[in-house]
């Protein structure tokens, strides 16, 4: 039979049977270290990992040319024997574990015993290391895998490790790796995110002999994530909602107000019982819980650490580590989800610009240096605006675009008769001192828009108000919709439950994945509308809907619930495509383009919005009010 | 899913089940149950899809003028929708009566005997799809609401009257709300008996009552679709 294409285990199989035969360990090595080692950034990763095992505080590490020409890491941890470095050098050596149940209770990062020979047998690589009390330390040379030197060696307590010439021999892997730029690059994100799982040790990251990355020492979560992420992000982030356990999975940590979002998912880090992990189901949960409030596409920022059980987790799937697999996908969704959305439900960002912040907030937070889990962490909230205003610089006689104004000074005669003649001056508003805090100003997000004072309308479609420190402007249109939807939402969740036939029940031809999953998934989608019946093999025929959803693509639809359940073990598609009509439905029921109100319309819409969740987003996500701080109107007024 | 029933339903539920179990299926996966071959064209085979769904839910009448499951008392009538969801054609009933008339009551009519209870079954008929390929929608068991009944009457009175007083010549498709009154004949030169306006016998083309579209898309949104506010008008 001509074949189109090459098919290389056919051709092998039809030759002489081969003997079997044990690889010699080089060999072994090297293909190990095909797994275990992809490109600089997993040697790094790897005895970074190793170093925080060892009990390390502070990990130096070094790179030169992306990691291809060195990697050295160095720490401060325990050390090893001379007789203990050279087993580390055998596969499988390791002293993390020990048993096969030792596999089910991994607290460390590593345990396969993989890392240190697999990257041995593609670099030049040395040891030096020396434990805690002991007078000298041993320095062992290994070339491609085989050791070609061990020799005592002088110096501090802990361990280095140099990797040189990284894949020198094998060049199909060297041929691979990017610019020295991108590897760089990698391996700092690498870093950064061992640095944000362990604020107790110090990072230090030299890169061609320049200082790229220097996270101190700290007590708390909060000012790693300064140190990681910036001010920009930290400003941004909320503290998660404390939902109970779920099936003794606990999630906390921080994420980002709707609105602050990237185009990738570089912010997202998530740590599962310390480890850093990449796992769709809480990507899922974490789109799911801002649903409307991202747009498609974006991303926020978001930190999260899970206790999950041991036994509910193997973290055993691939040498990298950073897949793991969950057995009960549903619970960690859950927890996910409900630590992220119960939170932003309640909007807190609201509370924040509701009152008086002080500065320079002494640290409460302590750890106690171990790995941090949502248990252990204290999750203050963060103080946004704390140096937001002394980044700002005072600019004076800006007049950008030349229109005469009698506010700036080539106009004093224009300036000088600002104030009608017998008018009362202006009465400088209250400054606000920093440092302070008003109890009395204190509002809680509960009740923010309802404690605003309502100053008037601007160009018939923005709500003028006030709150304690600051001008607050709210889209009417925005927030008449959140309203509605909301109201229409909870009406369709109760009470208009109606199901719509479909004339021609429409048949659904599914993959053999697809069709098991449906199987599965029929009492969901039962319980959401829809009437489902099985036609044999493969083939369903969709006979009723949802009667909100009856003009909704009902094919795709169904084919992503089904993928997630598949992936997942539950979907938000169904959920999201109704919300995607009701959304569309609040929005012709608001009020829209300019509208006048009166004050007391005005009020009872700010009343309204108190009332629902949810309530600083329009359904699409879009902000509803934007607030100006007096202390920045002030700046702008050269006041401060 | 589509079952071999071998013997006719017993019940109006059973009809309906099977009725049911045709929806979402094609012409084509039905014809496989009876055992029917799938013509290429309706042309030359006009009342297939009638047929193929007759014999699939196990109606008995045949060419006799009965119902066509004479012991349920139930007419099969297929609705054939465009790719709109249009009907494509109007209905057929009955023949009209054009000599004779003058003491037919309404509910001895045809037409009531017909419409008393129906198994109206739609199925796809767009133009550019294949006939095995047109699939089976959701059946409706149907008798006439009082209201319903009563615009039928109406209509089928005024169109007896028209007979009687010999005018059937003037009778349009325009004719009628929901009831019209159209020629009926295999070929066009078919002829019978009838009355003029003077009261002589002369000859006229055979006619046949029909619903309107209007009718049978109301019916659809009605009862199949539960749209509350489907008219007629």
């Amino acid at each position: 039979m001509e074949s189109t294409y090459r098919n290389a285990a056919r051709e092998h199989a039809a030759k002489e049977p081969q003997r079997v035969a044990i690889l010699p360990p080089e060999l072994a090595n090297q293909i190990a270290a095909g797994e275990v080692v992809e490109r600089p950034a997993s040697v790094v990763k790897e005895l970074v990992e190793n170093a925080l095992d060892a009990g390390a505080r502070r990990i130096s590490v070094e790179i030169v040319d992306g990691g291809r020409e060195r990697i050295r890491v160095e720490d401060d941890g325990c050390g090893m024997s001379r007789e203990d470095a050279l087993r580390a050098l055998e596969r499988h050596a390791t002293s993390k574990i020990s048993k096969v149940d030792d596999l089910f209770t991994i607290a460390t990062l590593g345990f396969r015993g993989e890392a240190v020979p697999s990257i041995g047998s593609v670099s030049h690589m040395e040891i030096r290391t020396k434990p805690h009390g002991q007078l000298s330390g041993t320095r062992i040379q290994i070339d491609g895998g085989i050791l070609s030197g061990v020799e005592d060696f002088g110096m501090a307590a802990g361990t280095t490790i140099t990797v040189d010439d990284l894949f020198f021999n094998t060049p199909a892997r060297l041929k691979f790796l990017k610019t020295p730029g991108t590897e760089a690059r990698h391996i700092t994100e690498s870093l950064m995110r061992v640095g944000l799982s362990r604020p107790d040790v110090r990072i230090h990251l030299k890169k061609d002999g320049k200082v790229v990355l220097d996270l101190p020492e700290v007590e708390s979560l909060k000012d790693r994530i300064l140190g990681v992420m910036g001010r920009d992000v930290y400003n941004d982030l909320y503290p998660t909602f404390d939902y109970p356990s779920i099936n003794g999975i606990v999630c906390r940590g921080y994420f980002s107000k709707p609105g602050h979002n990237q185009r990738s998912a570089k912010n997202v880090y998530v740590f599962v019982n310390g480890r850093y992990v990449s796992d769709s189901t809480i990507r899922a949960a974490i789109r799911g819980s801002y649903g409307t409030m991202l747009e498609k596409g974006r991303h926020p920022s978001v930190v999260l650490f899970m206790d999950v059980p041991f036994s509910l987790v193997d973290v055993n799937v691939h040498p990298a580590k950073t897949e793991v697999r969950f057995h009960d996908t549903n619970s960690v969704y859950r927890a996910v989800y409900h630590a992220i959305a119960d939170q932003l439900a309640e909007a807190p960002w609201l509370e924040r610009t509701g009152r008086v912040y002080k500065l320079n907030q002494p640290e409460s937070s302590k750890d106690d240096g171990d790995i941090i889990t949502p248990a252990m962490a204290t999750f203050e909230p963060l103080d946004a605006r704390q140096n937001r205003f002394s980044q700002l610089k005072p600019t004076v006689n800006r007049n950008p675009s030349g229109v005469l104004s009698p506010f700036f000074e080539t106009h004093r005669d224009l300036q000088q008769g600002f104030a009608a003649a017998g008018a009362a001056p202006l009465s400088e508003p209250p400054r606000i001192a920093i440092g302070e805090v008003d109890p009395t100003l204190a509002v809680s997000s509960a009740n923010y828009f309802s404690s605003l004072k309502v100053i008037g309308q601007f160009k018939r479609m923005y709500i003028v108000c006030e709150d304690a420190t600051g001008m607050v402007i709210i889209d009417q249109h925005a927030a008449h919709e959140r309203i509605n939807f909301e109201r229409l939402r909870k009406l369709f969740a109760a009470e208009y439950k109606e199901v719509q036939p479909l004339l021609f029940p429409q048949r659904l031809e599914l993959d053999t994945i697809r069709a098991q999953t449906m199987h599965e998934s029929l009492d969901f989608f039962g319980q959401a509308g829809f009437e489902i019946e099985h036609f044999g093999a493969n083939t369903f025929a969709l006979k009723a809907v949802p009667a909100v959803l009856a003009k909704v693509k009902h094919e795709k639809m169904m084919a992503d619930a089904l993928d997630d359940f598949a992936e997942h073990g539950r979907s938000d598609r169904v959920e999201e495509a109704m919300e995607s009509v009701l959304s569309r439905m609040a929005c012709h029921t608001s009020v829209r383009g300019p509208h006048p109100l009166s004050t007391e319309e005005c009020e009872a819409l700010l009343v309204q919005m108190d009332e629902i969740d949810f309530k600083a987003n329009c359904p699409h996500g879009r902000p509803v009010y934007y607030r100006i701080p007096l202390m920045e109107l002030e700046s702008s007024f050269d006041r401060r | 899913m589509l079952s071999n029933y071998s013997e006719p339903p017993e019940t109006q539920e059973d009809l309906l089940t099977r009725a049911e179990s045709m929806a979402g299926h094609n012409l084509a996966e039905v014809a496989a149950v009876t055992g029917d071959e799938v013509p290429r064209s309706l042309r030359r085979a006009k009342g297939w899809v009638g047929i193929v769904i007759e014999n699939y839910l196990g109606a008995t009448a045949g060419n006799r003028a009965v119902p066509d499951f004479e012991k349920l008392g139930v007419e099969l009538k297929t609705i054939p929708l465009d790719d709109t969801g249009k009907p494509r054609e109007t209905t057929y009933v009955s023949t009209v009566p054009l000599t004779d008339i003058e003491e037919v009551e309404w509910r001895e009519s045809p037409v009531y005997k017909k419409l008393q209870t129906v198994l109206w079954v739609p199925v796809q008929a767009g133009k550019e799809t294949p006939i095995g390929e047109r699939v089976v929608g959701r059946s409706l068991l149907w008798s006439p609401s009082e209201e319903e009944e009563a615009a039928l009457r109406k209509d089928w009175e005024e169109h007896l009257d028209v007979i009687r007083r010999g005018y059937i010549d003037n009778t349009t498709g325009r004719d009628g709300e929901i009831l019209q009154i159209r020629p009926k004949a295999a070929d066009a030169s078919k002829r019978t008996w009838t009355v003029n306006e003077d009261g002589n016998s002369i000859m006229t083309k055979p006619r046949g009552f029909y619903l309107r579209t209007l009718f049978t898309e109301y019916l659809v949104r009605r009862y199949i679709l539960g749209v509350s506010d489907a008219e007629w008008g």
